[in-house]
């Protein structure tokens, strides 16, 4: 199947949602089920006073950061743990435990601890996704290969270079794995934080809307925020992976 | 670096320690071996009787042994072509033989003429993959060369190939060899592979292997392809490590 078939599914498939949206919308007749004319109306016009892509640019630094944040420190543990068995023993019931603590838990203390600062909520969003990042590297990391680890250590390659060339290759799909979820982790957690303690973000306006119960704004920061996610996953994830992946047959 | 003046193997004992419900394991006890500079010496042995223990020990893998090897690791330059020819899938033939030589400024020089020796040329770009086992053993030859080594350790490299494969192989081998000459030890079960290659061979006990017998084989390696020589080379050795044993 082509890209240009699949994206014309895709096309359909969306302004069939639109369709369904407009009929329900209209036999609601209620402001609070605005139809998506109505939406897009909003969307443009907080677009052009520079409102959305303020805030949005805002909340998508605080993504990127907790991201960043979040995947360089789980990598690390993750691999540390699933290459030192004792250790891994010794630390694998605080992972079950940072695992199961609710991110909101999370949230209320960074800010009660730290004050409502920027530090406080990046650092609460990466806290959250630290565990499942560690937990999935954990498993790459106790399936590395024994044979080439002792072909790199025999041609006496540097530790930089075993870990660039290979062990990291082998941790790839790991990575895209814990990319992936964290992405979609991380992004709904970052609106929770700004709510509780921001007063800028994606999060912060959705606040404010649902105290006037604007829902036609509502609406139009989500479908803003859902298509930017969209365009991230298209553009930086999947040509990511299949770059990581384009050895295999 | 200077070149190996030579290699003195000693180890009292390497045992393997119990794990789970598998019990511990004596590889090798007193196993004495000294291989001359650029000497090419193949180890000949029943399988699982400790040779791949005894590479690795040499390549310093393993340092959980009682005895010495001189000059110690560190102060060797080896290349290991491992049993399996264990190249990186996610690397290109040329990425994977570059690999090895560290930060070289023109890895191109050092590579492209080993790949083109090993007959390699035209799948530099290839990924392993694409490759059947015989070529894939080629790239591992050409890696373990490329790092120009004071010490070259083979470990059973030719074994489930086809006989007409791996004959050509080991062609292949000693013409790269010949053309840089450096200290071999080659591990095998086969004895004919063996007087085909060698300037000596050391037969191996079972386990715990020791050195039971050392034959030098004088014969020139042009002539050891006549099937009455090698009859004859191999009826010696075998009477040779009977005594012995």
């Amino acid at each position: 199947m082509g890209l240009q078939h699949r994206l014309v599914q895709a096309a359909l498939s969306l302004i069939a949602l639109l369709v369904l949206w407009q009929i329900a919308a209209a036999l609601a007749d209620s402001r609070l089920l605005p139809g998506p004319d109505l939406v897009l109306t909003v969307m443009a016009r907080a677009t052009a006073s520079g409102e959305l892509p303020y805030h949005l640019g805002i909340t998508l630094w605080r993504v990127t950061a907790s991201f960043a944040l979040a995947m360089l420190i789980g990598m690390a543990i993750g691999i540390l743990l699933g290459r030192k068995p004792g250790l891994d023993r010794y630390m694998d019931s605080w992972l079950v435990l940072f695992l199961n603590i609710p991110a909101l838990v999370t949230i209320i203390l960074a800010y009660v601890w730290f004050g409502l600062v920027e530090a406080a909520a990046i650092g609460a969003v990466a806290v959250n996704k630290i565990p499942n990042v560690a937990v999935t590297l954990r498993e790459g990391a106790r399936a590395l290969d024994r044979d080439l680890l002792e072909m790199a250590q025999a041609f006496r390659l540097s530790r930089v270079q075993t870990l660039r060339h290979v062990v990291l290759p082998q941790l790839s799909p790991y990575v895209m794995v814990a990319a992936r979820s964290g992405l979609a982790l991380i992004w709904k957690i970052v609106l929770v934080v700004e709510l509780l303690g921001r007063s800028d973000g994606v999060g912060f306006q959705l606040q404010l809307f649902f105290q006037l119960f604007d829902v036609p704004a509502i609406l139009a920061y989500t479908l803003a925020f859902v298509a930017v996610v969209q365009v991230i996953e298209l553009t930086i994830l999947q040509p990511l992976e299949r770059r990581v992946t384009r050895w295999r047959r | 670096m200077a070149p190996l003046a030579g290699l003195d193997i000693e180890v009292r004992r390497k045992r393997f320690p119990a794990v789970a419900d598998s019990p511990a394991v004596e590889a090798l006890r007193d196993f004495r071996l000294r291989v001359g500079s650029g000497e090419f010496v193949c180890l000949v042995g029943p399988s699982g009787c400790g040779k791949t223990t005894l590479l690795n020990l040499i390549a310093g893998l393993d340092e959980d042994f009682e005895g010495a090897i001189n000059p110690p690791r560190r102060a060797t330059r080896i290349g290991y072509v491992f049993q399996t020819p264990r190249l990186l899938p996610w690397r290109s033939v040329f990425d994977n033989v570059a690999l090895v030589l560290g930060g070289a400024s023109d890895p191109g020089a050092r590579v492209l003429p080993l790949l083109a020796a090993t007959g390699l040329e035209d799948f530099k770009a290839a990924y392993q993959e694409r490759l059947s086992i015989g070529m894939q053993r080629r790239v591992s030859i050409a890696r373990a060369f490329a790092v120009e080594p004071d010490l070259l350790l083979l470990d059973e490299p030719f074994v489930s190939l086809d006989e007409a494969t791996a004959r050509a192989m080991r062609a292949l081998l000693i013409e790269v060899w010949r053309a840089r000459p450096t200290t071999v030890i080659f591990v095998t079960h086969d004895l004919r592979e063996a007087i085909a290659l060698a300037d000596r061979i050391a037969v191996l006990s079972p386990a715990p292997a020791r050195v039971v017998a050392e034959i030098p084989i004088e014969l020139p390696r042009e002539h050891r392809d006549d099937e009455a020589a090698i009859e004859r080379l191999r009826a010696e050795i075998r009477h040779h490590t009977e005594q012995v044993a």
